[in-house]
């Protein structure tokens, strides 16, 4: 049996698939692949996969850590899995790990913001997100790039595209979700002042 | 930097202020197998759902029609489904219109939108559907760059309270309708929308709604057409060579029938007098357990999906259940795939089955006995007696359940309050036959208010008013006073509307469409229901709704369903009416003899074989 990390982007229409749903629609699309999947112990078996920190519906995402138990992995069974993915869905990478849970090696998300609106500015920007947090700390990087931010962030689980929306709103820079459109780049470790792919 | 194609979508901005967006957004695996990045088809037909999409992707019948069209040469079919409340208001709020799921192409720009009739209360949003699609809601104002908008389903075989908003109905199996139709809308295009409706009325099973005329007298209805009446509903003769999809579509999201479905037979000679698919799906045609097994393995490879269910209108009955499950159970357990049935008859075998079958245990299991003594079940030859229903239960507490529902009808005809006590007595029973065993016991029972069909032996039948309904609900409630035995009814007004839909003629057509420029939405939902919205459009067009509801019908009155013929007479109907007045079980002709429902030998695979060659 082996524990298989992957990489995977969610794009387009298909980033309204809630997280929750994630479980079950990778599983199908690698049973499609003919991929054999351990499944938990207990009342109600299901196949044992774990997911990145959660995204909100409406975030597309480009590369987001997953692991899944499979029994009969080979070299060129990622091909053959995303044969099988719905439309939006891209496999990007997988190995065979061991270690820590991904839980534990998410330290830090990656996010590039675009506004429907014209650009608020990069002062504003910065002044809403610092003024939202309690603790500093958890914005690890913010720049710019013509009319989008990067903002990297700490503690994905806690601190995601949801606090950002809120502290935007907070400051008058938004309504809500509709103006704005959050890309997460990347989730993983943190070091050397860079998100760390975990594959 | 670049920004993401994401930032051109004019959907996006409203998904992310409505409730479960994951509904509008398609993208499943399966959609459009094989047709994206092809050349420009030549016909473009959106199959639409009159409900939300978790509703409409259970429909084993999409799923059939999407393939049936796709596989046909120079045809796309996409689909539609009903939005919700908040994702119409935004719809409108936007200026976009209601497209389809896979291309978000609006309905107006399709060659045929294809609507099911699954429900009577969806009325009203097949009205949304047209008007959010751009197209005309009536058939005689759509002019010549408009979709032909067609329906099938039940509803379609007593179709006159919808026959102003359709320009035609398809009567019977759709893999039989289907492709033809779809010819022929093909084949005609370049004629008028008169010759290309005429044309369509040519094909067996298709009515044309503005061929016909009415002419009401007393209270009934005599209708006319230009089309040779009554029109002949259209069925699949052998469930093995059968038109099957060789995938299907998967949801991305929980869908309330979250699995695999296999038909393993067709129709229901059961019997059941209040039953309108029992009726209207004549005759019983069994698909081969071989066949089955074959399409099972066959989808569980190309779907992915983790659960098959094995469908029809009472699975329990179907006689090659046993070497399906012997040929399926050991294959299934070891890819950790469930197999589910989905309605489980009230006696022992079934229970034995369910325990096969691991059903989960936390949910329970759910039966219907319907009627609360044997003398009404009889009158509505249910088929089982106090004996099952007892073993039944003693059987699931056997087995570990802790946990039954049970399904009643009150108001069914002949009821008096015996009956109803019986009701009361029954869930007590059952009650004290699980509490033997299992300390944390419950029974819920779920009550409705019968409703006269057409097309079924209570089509004669006056339903009972809806306030006495409710007060007889409401004395069942006060009957059962133990907290671990709970009741719950539908609202009876929702059952009066229903019954006044299903049960009308064209007139109503004025009516539906008031309701609904009046704000009535998804009438079937609990949360929705504006029951006095409804009861002041009846009133603005001068209709009473007990008329078609509540009156009790002559023998031979002129229904505005007479010009549909299911294949089961008229005759057989009365006289299974009137057995039912002499409490006279009427067996089923697959383990007794043929009692005559209407069909040749030529027809009816049971009779056929009675028959011999």
């Amino acid at each position: 049996m082996s524990r298989v990390r992957f990489l995977y982007a969610k794009r387009g229409l298909s980033a309204f698939i809630p997280h929750v749903e994630l479980p079950p629609l990778l599983a199908r699309s690698a049973r499609r692949a003919g991929l054999s999947l351990l499944l938990t112990e207990g009342f109600s078996p299901h196949p044992k996969i774990s997911l990145g920190p959660a995204l909100p519906v409406g975030v597309p995402a480009l590369a987001e850590p997953a692991e899944i138990w499979v029994g009969n992995w080979e070299q060129r069974a990622l091909e053959d899995w995303q044969r099988g993915m719905p439309p939006g869905f891209s496999l990007l990478c997988a190995s065979i790990v061991e270690g820590p849970t991904l839980s534990r090696l998410c330290k830090a998300g990656e996010y590039r913001v675009y506004f429907r609106n014209p650009f608020p500015g990069e002062g504003p920007l910065r002044l809403a997100v610092e003024s939202a947090l309690q603790e500093p700390e958890i914005l690890c990087a913010m720049d710019f790039d013509g009319d989008s931010a990067r903002i990297v962030l700490a503690q994905p689980d806690r601190f995601g595209p949801g606090f950002l929306v809120k502290a935007f709103r907070a400051s008058g820079l938004v309504e809500g979700w509709k103006d704005l459109l959050i890309l997460r780049t990347t989730v993983g470790g943190w070091e050397m002042n860079t998100v760390k792919s975990l594959v | 930097m670049e920004r993401p194609f994401e930032m051109n979508s004019p959907l996006w901005p409203l998904l992310t202020t409505v409730k479960q967006p994951a509904r509008y957004i398609g993208q499943e695996w399966g959609s459009n197998p094989g047709k994206s990045g092809g050349a420009t088809p030549g016909l473009r037909v959106c199959l639409a759902f009159p409900d939300v999409y978790e509703v409409g992707m259970s429909f084993l019948g999409f799923q059939i029609l999407y393939a049936l069209g796709n596989a046909q040469e120079d045809t796309i079919l996409e689909r539609a489904y009903c939005p919700w409340i908040d994702m119409e208001e935004s719809l409108r709020a936007s200026g976009l219109p209601l497209s389809s799921v896979e291309s978000q192409t609006p309905l107006n720009r399709f060659d045929a939108v294809g609507f099911t009739l699954q429900y009577e209360l969806t009325a009203t949003n097949i009205l949304t559907m047209l008007d959010l699609g751009g197209i005309p809601l009536r058939s005689e104002d759509r002019g010549e760059n408009d979709p032909l908008v067609l329906a099938g389903g039940p509803g379609a075989l007593a179709p006159e309270p919808l026959a102003p908003f359709f320009d035609f109905f398809c009567l019977g199996d759709g893999e039989e309708l289907f492709p033809k139709v779809l010819r022929v809308i093909s084949e005609t295009r370049g004629l008028s929308r008169e010759q290309r409706l005429s044309c369509l009325g040519e094909i067996p099973g298709v009515y044309v709604p503005q061929l016909a005329s009415c002419e009401f007298s007393g209270t009934g209805v005599k209708i006319r057409s230009k089309q040779p009446l009554p029109i002949r509903r259209q069925f699949v003769r052998d469930m093995d060579s059968v038109f099957v999809p060789s995938s299907l579509i998967v949801p991305n999201t929980g869908i309330i029938h979250d699995r695999i479905p296999v038909e393993v037979f067709r129709g229901c000679t059961r019997g059941c007098r209040f039953c309108q698919a029992g009726m209207i799906y004549r005759p019983l045609r069994e698909r081969s357990p071989e066949r089955v097994v074959e399409i099972a393995m066959g989808l569980l490879e190309k779907t992915g999906w983790e659960e098959i269910g094995l469908v029809s209108l009472s699975s329990c009955d179907y006689t090659g259940l046993s070497p399906v499950l012997e040929a399926l159970s050991g294959q299934l357990a070891e890819k950790g795939v469930k197999l589910s049935l989905p309605s489980l008859r009230m006696d022992a075998f079934s229970v034995e089955l369910a325990a096969q079958l691991g059903t989960v245990r936390k949910g329970g299991l759910t039966f219907a006995p319907e009627a609360g003594s044997q003398r009404l079940r009889d009158v509505i030859n249910k088929g089982i007696d106090e004996g099952n229903i007892r073993m039944t239960l003693e059987s699931m507490s056997e087995h570990g359940w802790d946990r039954v529902k049970l399904y009643f009808m009150v108001g069914l005809p002949t009821e008096t309050e015996s009956d109803l006590q019986g009701i009361v007595e029954i869930s007590k029973e059952a009650f004290r036959i699980l509490r033997k065993r299992h300390r944390r016991a419950e029974v819920s029972v779920s009550v409705n208010g019968f409703i006269p069909k057409p097309h079924t032996p209570f089509q004669w039948e006056a339903q009972l008013p809806y306030p006495e309904t409710e007060a007889r609900c409401k004395w069942l409630k006060r009957q059962l006073e133990n907290p671990r035995i709970s009741l719950n009814y539908h609202d009876p007004r929702q059952g009066f509307l229903e019954a006044v839909l299903a049960r009308g003629d064209r007139r109503l057509a004025e009516v539906i469409e008031r309701a609904w420029r009046n704000g009535c939405r998804f009438d079937g939902w609990t949360e929705t229901f504006h029951f006095d919205t409804w009861m002041e459009a009846f009133d603005s067009e001068g209709i009473d709704p007990a008329f078609f509801a509540n009156r009790q019908r002559e023998a031979d009155e002129d229904f505005p369903w007479d010009h549909v013929d299911t294949g089961v007479s008229r005759s057989f109907l009365w006289r299974e009416r009137e057995n039912a007045f002499r409490e006279r079980i009427t067996p089923d002709c697959r383990t007794g003899n043929c009692q005559g429902c209407g069909f040749s030998p030529t027809d009816c695979p049971r009779l056929k074989e009675e028959k011999g060659p």
